[in-house]
C-alpha cells in the first residue's frame, strides 16, 4: 500500500478522493495549496502525487511540477510520479488543452475531474507499478 | 471638474477649421476662455490630418473653402471617427448647404455671424450628445465584455462545484466507507447519472458558446482524412463495442487532404457516432464511409436504428432540439450533440445532412472541401 499525497484546495474533492483511495488501504496525506504540498513532499517523501491543476492560481498545478521536477532543493524527490487533474479543460481564451500540457510541464498522467474510483485506481495502479 | 477626482480628466477638445484666420481666433478666443482646449486648422487638409494625429471632441468647420471644404470634412468624419461631433460654420448664402450637410450627419449648423453665446450653447449640447455616445459605446463594449466573462464564470463557477458534488457521490457509489444497503444504491446511481448529465450538457453548451465567440480557427492544420477516420474509430470503437453493436469503417480515397481544427472536427464527428449508437437497434451495426466527392469529401455514418422522419430532419441539428418520440425520448442527452457538430461543419466551410425513411436506419453525410491534390 502506498503513500499517497493529495495537493487540492477543494475540500470536498479531497475528502471524496482521500475516502476512495483509504478505502483500497492508501495512506493518504493531504494538502491544501501548492506550497503546503511542495512542504508535505519532502517531510514526507510521498510515492505518488495527486495534484489538481487549478488551484488558487490558474497554473499553479503547472508550478508545482516544474518546482518539484527542475529544482536542485527537490533532486531527492523529483521521480515521484504525479496524477495532475482538473475540473476544467480548457480555458476560455486560451483553449489549451491540459493533457497535453500535463505532459509538457511533465506529470506522469491526466484525470479529468469528476472521476470514478476506477477510472482513479486505474491511473494510480498503472503509476505506482512504473 | 472637481480637483479631488482620482484620474484627472481633460477638458474638451475642440478644433476649428476655417481658412478666415479672423474667424478662427475669435473663436478659439471664446472656447479657451470657456475652459476648452482648442486646436486650428486653416484648411479642410490641415482639418483632417489634425483629426488623424488627436482625434478632438467636436469639429467646428467652415463648409466654405478652397481645397477640401466643410462638406468633405464631415463626411470624412463620419466614416472614421463617428462618435466626433461636426458643427457646420456657416455664411447665409449657404444656408442651403448647411442644411444639406445636417443631413449628411452633421449635428448641427451656426450661419455667421452668431453671437457668443449661440456659439456656446452649440458646443455645449454637442458635446453633451458626444458624452451620450461614448457612454453607449462603453455600455456596449461591456457588455460584450460581460457575455465573454459569463462562460469563463460558468466553467469556472459551475463546472467546479458540480464536479465536486460528483465526486462526493462517488465515495457511496463505490462503497468505500463500507456497504451501502441495497434498496438505497438505486437512487444513489440515479442521482450519480443525472449529474453526469448535467455536467455533460454545461460542457457542451460551454463548448458552443466557445465556437460562438471564437469560431474554430485558432488551430487550424492540414490533415490526411485516412489518418483523422483512424482518430475517430480509436476514439468511437469503445462505446461501439460497449453498446453491443458493431462498427464497419469503409474509407476510399483516404489521402484527401484536409484544411481542419482538428480537435473540433473529430469531436463533431464523434458526436454523429455517438448519436448513431445511441439510436440504433440492438446488436445493430454503425458504418463510417469516407469517399472523394466532386467538391471535396463526404463522410458518412449509418445506422440501424428507428430512422428520422422528414419532418425531424428539419430540426435535428437546432440547438436543444430532442425527438419527441417516444421510443426516443427516454434516452438521456444534451440537445446539443448534433447542433454542435453541424457548428463546427459549417465553420470548416462543409455541410451535414440526414437522410433516412423511418424504421430503415439514418445516414448521417457530412461534406467538407479539400485541398487539391
Amino acid at each position: 500500500m502506498a503513500k499517497i499525497l493529495i495537493i487540492d484546495d477543494d475540500d470536498d474533492f479531497r475528502a471524496a478522493t482521500s475516502a476512495i483511495l483509504e478505502s483500497a488501504g492508501h495512506m493518504v496525506l493531504i494538502a491544501h495549496d501548492g506550497k503546503a504540498g511542495l512542504e508535505m513532499v519532502k517531510a514526507e517523501d510521498p510515492d505518488l502525487i495527486v495534484l489538481d491543476i487549478m488551484m488558487d492560481s490558474i497554473y499553479e498545478g503547472f508550478s508545482v511540477i516544474t518546482t518539484l521536477r527542475a529544482t536542485p532543493e527537490y533532486m531527492d524527490f523529483r521521480d515521484i510520479p504525479v496524477l495532475m487533474c482538473s475540473a476544467v479543460k480548457q480555458i476560455t481564451g486560451e483553449r489549451f488543452d491540459i493533457p497535453a500540457e500535463a505532459r509538457i510541464a511533465q506529470g506522469d498522467d491526466f484525470l479529468d475531474k469528476p472521476f470514478t474510483s476506477e477510472a482513479l485506481f486505474n491511473k494510480v495502479n498503472k503509476l505506482l507499478q512504473a | 471638474m472637481s480637483p479631488h477626482r482620482l484620474e484627472p480628466r481633460l477638458e474638451p477638445h475642440i478644433l476649428c477649421i476655417d481658412d478666415d484666420p479672423v474667424a478662427r481666433e475669435s473663436a478659439q478666443l471664446l472656447l479657451n476662455r470657456w475652459g476648452y482646449r482648442v486646436s486650428l486648422a486653416d484648411c479642410g487638409e490641415a482639418g483632417l490630418e489634425a483629426i488623424a494625429t488627436a482625434p478632438p471632441d467636436l469639429v467646428l468647420v467652415d463648409l466654405q473653402m478652397p481645397g477640401i471644404d466643410g462638406i468633405e470634412v464631415l463626411e470624412w468624419v463620419r466614416q472614421n471617427h463617428p462618435s466626433i461631433i461636426c458643427v457646420m460654420v456657416t455664411g447665409h448664402a449657404t444656408l442651403q448647404k448647411a442644411v444639406e450637410a445636417m443631413k449628411e450627419g452633421a449635428y448641427d449648423f451656426l450661419a455667421k455671424p452668431f453671437s457668443p453665446d449661440e456659439l456656446k450653447l452649440t458646443v455645449e449640447r454637442g458635446l453633451e450628445r458626444r458624452r451620450l455616445v461614448l457612454e453607449a459605446e462603453r455600455l456596449r463594449s461591456e457588455k460584450a465584455i460581460m457575455q465573454a466573462n459569463f462562460v469563463t464564470l460558468v466553467s469556472h463557477q459551475m463546472r467546479s462545484p458540480l464536479a465536486a458534488v460528483r465526486q462526493l457521490l462517488e465515495v457511496p457509489v463505490s462503497q468505500a466507507l463500507g456497504p451501502v444497503p441495497e434498496a438505497y444504491q438505486g437512487f444513489i446511481k440515479r442521482a450519480a447519472d443525472r449529474l453526469d448529465l448535467l455536467a455533460r450538457t454545461l460542457n457542451a453548451w460551454l463548448a458552443m458558446s466557445r465556437l460562438d465567440q471564437e469560431g474554430i480557427y485558432s488551430r487550424m492544420t492540414t490533415a490526411e482524412m485516412g489518418a483523422l477516420l483512424e482518430d475517430l474509430v480509436e476514439r468511437a470503437e469503445a462505446d461501439v463495442t460497449a453498446a453491443g453493436q458493431t462498427l464497419k469503417v469503409e474509407i476510399i480515397d483516404g489521402q484527401s487532404l484536409l484544411e481542419v481544427d482538428r480537435e473540433s472536427l473529430l469531436e463533431a464527428l464523434y458526436n454523429i457516432v455517438s448519436n448513431s449508437v445511441k439510436y440504433n437497434r440492438p446488436q445493430g451495426l454503425v458504418t463510417i464511409r469516407a469517399c472523394k466527392s466532386p467538391d471535396g469529401v463526404e463522410l458518412s455514418i449509418s445506422d440501424q436504428g428507428p430512422g428520422v422522419s422528414a419532418q425531424e430532419a428539419e430540426y435535428i441539428f437546432d440547438e436543444f432540439y430532442r425527438s419527441r418520440r417516444r421510443d426516443i425520448k427516454d434516452k438521456p442527452g444534451t440537445g446539443l450533440g448534433l447542433a454542435i457538430s453541424r457548428k463546427v461543419v459549417r465553420a470548416h466551410g462543409g455541410e451535414i445532412k440526414v437522410t433516412s425513411g423511418p424504421g430503415e436506419g439514418a445516414t448521417f453525410t457530412v461534406s467538407l472541401p479539400c485541398l487539391e491534390g
